[in-house]
C-alpha cells in the first residue's frame, strides 16, 4: 500500500511523476521493440504499446492520486504518454508538412479518440475516488461535468460520422485542413 | 412428326435443292456483308476500371488462391500486360490520367483533396473526341471521385451515373446514385451489381453508331465488402504476411488513415473476397453483352487505378513509390484486333496510354498534347516498340504520410527523389522486385544514376522516352 504524501509537500508535487515516467518507459520500450523485433514479436508487443497509450490513465491517475497528487497533477501525469505519442507523430508529420500542419495533426480523429479515452478514464476514476453516493453529489461536480462533456463530444462526433463507419469525421477533418492551409 | 419431335426425312426435288442452295448463298452473302460492315465500323469500347486492385491479385497473374475466372478469361482470350503501371498511385490523379492521357503534373489533379487541386473542365477526354470525331455514344458509370465542386460537365458523355456520398467514394451497399444530375436510389443493394445493370441497359439501347462504356467500380476500395455469396469464401485461405509486416502494420508508422479496421491477414481475405465479387460482375457484363451480340466486335479493357500495399515495406494503402502500388492489372480482349490471343505483353504500358489507344482503335488521331502512347501496335504483335522509361509522381496530401516525390521507372530501375526529409531511393526492380536493397551510395547505384537523373529531368520537361 502506497502512503499518500501530505498535500503541498515536494513528495505530493512529484506524486504523479513517478507512475507517469514508469508508464512512459514501458511505452517507449514496447515501441522500440515493435520497431526492431521480428514481426511475430512485434505483432504481440504492439498490444502493450496500445494499452500504455489508451489505458495508461487507468494506472497513472489512481496511483498519482493515492500518492497525494492533486487531480490536476494526476491528470497531467496521465497525459504524459498520450502527449509523447502526439509529439512523436507531429515530428513524423513534419517530415512532409509544415509545423502548423503538424500541430493540426494533434486534432486528427484518432487523437481525438485518444483524448476522449483519457478524459473518460480520469473522470470515472475521480468519480470513484470521491464516492458521491456516500458524500453527496455536490462533491463530484467536476468529474461529472467532465464526464458529461466527454459523452457530449463523443455523441457529436458520432453524429458527424453516422452511417459512414466514422469516415465522415475524417473527411470533415481533411476539409478543415483545406480551409486552414489552402495553398 | 416422330415421337421425339424430329421431322421424317424425304428426298428433295431439284427445284427445292436449287432454291435452298440459292438461299444459302444469299444468306452467306448477307452474313459476309454484315461482317464487312462490322469490320469497317469502329469497335464498341468497354472499359472496366476497378479501384486499388493489385496487379497480382488475379489467378491469371499467379495468385495462389483468389478466384477470378472472368479476368482469367480476358487474359486467355486477349492480352495480359505484365508490365502495366499507373503514373501516380492515387485514385483521383490516376483516374484523370486514364481519361486525359496526361501525367498528373499536366492535368493538375494532384491529390484526392479539393483543397489542393481540382479537375478542370477544360481538359479534353477521350469521350469528347470519340463522340465528336467518330460518333460514339458514351456512358460513364460509377466512381468519378475527382476533386472539384459539384458534378462535372463531361463533354461527350451521354449518360453519367455516379455517386457523391462519402466524399465521392460511395458505399458498397445501398449507395445513393446521381443519374445525369438527378438523385436516384440504387435498384440493387450491391453497388457493383447496380453499376453493371446500368451499364448493360446503356449498351442495349438501340443506336446506329458505336458506344463507349466506362464502368468505374468502387470495388475494391476499402472498407472492403464482398457480395453476400462471397462473404467468408477465403476465411480458411493460407494468407501470408509480407516480409517485415505484422498484423497491425496498418495502425502504426503513420499508416493509421490507410483504412484498416482489422488485422492485415483478415483485411487481405476480405479484399480478395471483394475481388471475386467484382470478377463475377465482370462475367455478368460480358455475358450480357454477348447475349445482345455486342461482345465479339468489342474491345474490352480491364484495369485498376492503382495497386495496394498490405504491409510491404511496413506500409499499407498506396501513394508510396513501390511496385505493389504503381503496378496495375491491365487486360484487353478484342477478338477482331488481337493477334495471338493469350499473349503476355512485356512492354511498359501506362494508364496515360488508354486514351490514345482507344482513339487510335476508333480511327481518331490522338491529339499531340496527349502524353501517352497508343498500345494498338502491341495488339497486332509482340515485336512493336515500347517505351524506355516513364515518370512516377505523387503530391503530399494531409494527413497521409507519403511525401511529394518525382521518380523515373525504367525496365530495370526505379529512382525516386522526395521532398522534405526523405532521402532519394534507387532500386533495381528487375533483380530486386521487392525493393529490399537500396542502391543509393553504391557503385552500382552511381553508375545507374548517371543515366537515370537525366532521364528524370527529361520526363519532367514533358519529353517521352520511347524505344
Amino acid at each position: 500500500m502506497i502512503e499518500p504524501a501530505a498535500a503541498g509537500t515536494r513528495a505530493a508535487r512529484g506524486a504523479a511523476l513517478r507512475p507517469a515516467l514508469l508508464l512512459l518507459a514501458v511505452a517507449a520500450a514496447s515501441f522500440a521493440t515493435y520497431q526492431l523485433a521480428p514481426p511475430a514479436v512485434a505483432g504481440r508487443v504492439i498490444y502493450l504499446y496500445a494499452a500504455c497509450l489508451a489505458l495508461g490513465p487507468s494506472l497513472v491517475y489512481p496511483l498519482a492520486r493515492r500518492r497525494g497528487a492533486t487531480p490536476g497533477r494526476a491528470l497531467a501525469g496521465s497525459l504524459l504518454v498520450p502527449c509523447a505519442w502526439i509529439l512523436k507523430e507531429g515530428w513524423r508529420v513534419s517530415a512532409v508538412f509544415s509545423a502548423p500542419e503538424a500541430a493540426y495533426y494533434a486534432l486528427n480523429p484518432m487523437a481525438l479518440g485518444l483524448y476522449q479515452a483519457v478524459a473518460l478514464q480520469v473522470a470515472l476514476i475521480e468519480l470513484g475516488l470521491r464516492r458521491p453516493w456516500r458524500r453527496g453529489w455536490a462533491a463530484a461536480r467536476g468529474p461529472l461535468a467532465a464526464l458529461a462533456a466527454v459523452l457530449l463530444f463523443a455523441a457529436g462526433l458520432g453524429w458527424v460520422g453516422r452511417g459512414s463507419g466514422g469516415s465522415e469525421i475524417f473527411y470533415r477533418y481533411s476539409e478543415i485542413h483545406g480551409w486552414l492551409f489552402a495553398e | 412428326m416422330s415421337i421425339d419431335g424430329a421431322r421424317p426425312q424425304r428426298k428433295l426435288t431439284r427445284r427445292e435443292l436449287l432454291g435452298s442452295a440459292a438461299g444459302a448463298g444469299l444468306l452467306a452473302l448477307a452474313a459476309r456483308a454484315r461482317s464487312a460492315r462490322a469490320a469497317a465500323r469502329p469497335p464498341n469500347l468497354v472499359i472496366i476500371l476497378s479501384d486499388n486492385h493489385r496487379w497480382d491479385a488475379m489467378a491469371c497473374a499467379g495468385h495462389p488462391f483468389v478466384r477470378t475466372p472472368q479476368m482469367d478469361r480476358l487474359a486467355r482470350e486477349g492480352l495480359l500486360f505484365e508490365n502495366a503501371f499507373c503514373t501516380t498511385p492515387l485514385c483521383s490523379p490516376a483516374r484523370a490520367s486514364f481519361l486525359t492521357g496526361l501525367y498528373a503534373w499536366r492535368h493538375g489533379v494532384r491529390t484526392n483533396a479539393k483543397s489542393q487541386s481540382s479537375w478542370s473542365e477544360a481538359h479534353t477526354t477521350f469521350f469528347e473526341l470519340l463522340e465528336r470525331e467518330a460518333g460514339y455514344a458514351n456512358g460513364f458509370f460509377g466512381k468519378w471521385h475527382m476533386p472539384g465542386s459539384g458534378q462535372p460537365a463531361l463533354r461527350g458523355v451521354e449518360r453519367f451515373v455516379t455517386f457523391t456520398i462519402e466524399d465521392g467514394q460511395g458505399r458498397y451497399y445501398d449507395c445513393p446514385l446521381v443519374v445525369d444530375g438527378r438523385d436516384e436510389p440504387s435498384r440493387k443493394p450491391y453497388l457493383s451489381e447496380e453499376l453493371t445493370d446500368r451499364a448493360l441497359d446503356f449498351a442495349a439501347e438501340r443506336r446506329s453508331g458505336p458506344f463507349c462504356l466506362y464502368l468505374s467500380h468502387k470495388a475494391v476500395h476499402h472498407p472492403w465488402k464482398p457480395a453476400p455469396e462471397d462473404v467468408g469464401i477465403y476465411a480458411d485461405a493460407p494468407v501470408e504476411l509480407p516480409r517485415g509486416a505484422n498484423s497491425w502494420t496498418g495502425y502504426t508508422n503513420g499508416e493509421i488513415f490507410g483504412g484498416f479496421d482489422r488485422p492485415i491477414e483478415s483485411a487481405m481475405r476480405v479484399y480478395l473476397e471483394t475481388v471475386t465479387s467484382l470478377d463475377r460482375e465482370i462475367g455478368r457484363l460480358l455475358a450480357g453483352l454477348d447475349a445482345r451480340g455486342l461482345l465479339e466486335g468489342a474491345l474490352v479493357v480491364y484495369a485498376s487505378d492503382n495497386g495496394f500495399l498490405f504491409g510491404e515495406h511496413r506500409h499499407v494503402e498506396l501513394r508510396w513509390p513501390f511496385e505493389e502500388v504503381i503496378r496495375i492489372p491491365w487486360l484487353l480482349r478484342a477478338p477482331r484486333l488481337v493477334a495471338e490471343p493469350g499473349r503476355r505483353v512485356p512492354q511498359l504500358a501506362l494508364n496515360i496510354d488508354l486514351a490514345p489507344t482507344l482513339l487510335e482503335l476508333a480511327g481518331v488521331s490522338p491529339p499531340a498534347s496527349m502524353q501517352g502512347m497508343s498500345l494498338a501496335p502491341w495488339l497486332r504483335g509482340s515485336q512493336a516498340p515500347g517505351r524506355r522509361a516513364f515518370l512516377v509522381e505523387n503530391s503530399k496530401e494531409f494527413p497521409y504520410s507519403a511525401p511529394t516525390y518525382r521518380g523515373v521507372r525504367t525496365r530495370r530501375h526505379l529512382y525516386v527523389e522526395f521532398e522534405g526529409r526523405h532521402r532519394p531511393t534507387l532500386h533495381d526492380v528487375a533483380a530486386d522486385p521487392r525493393q529490399e536493397r537500396d542502391l543509393m551510395g553504391t557503385p552500382e547505384g552511381e553508375r545507374a544514376l548517371a543515366e537515370l537523373r537525366p532521364m528524370l529531368a527529361a520526363l519532367l520537361r514533358g519529353e517521352r522516352l520511347d524505344d
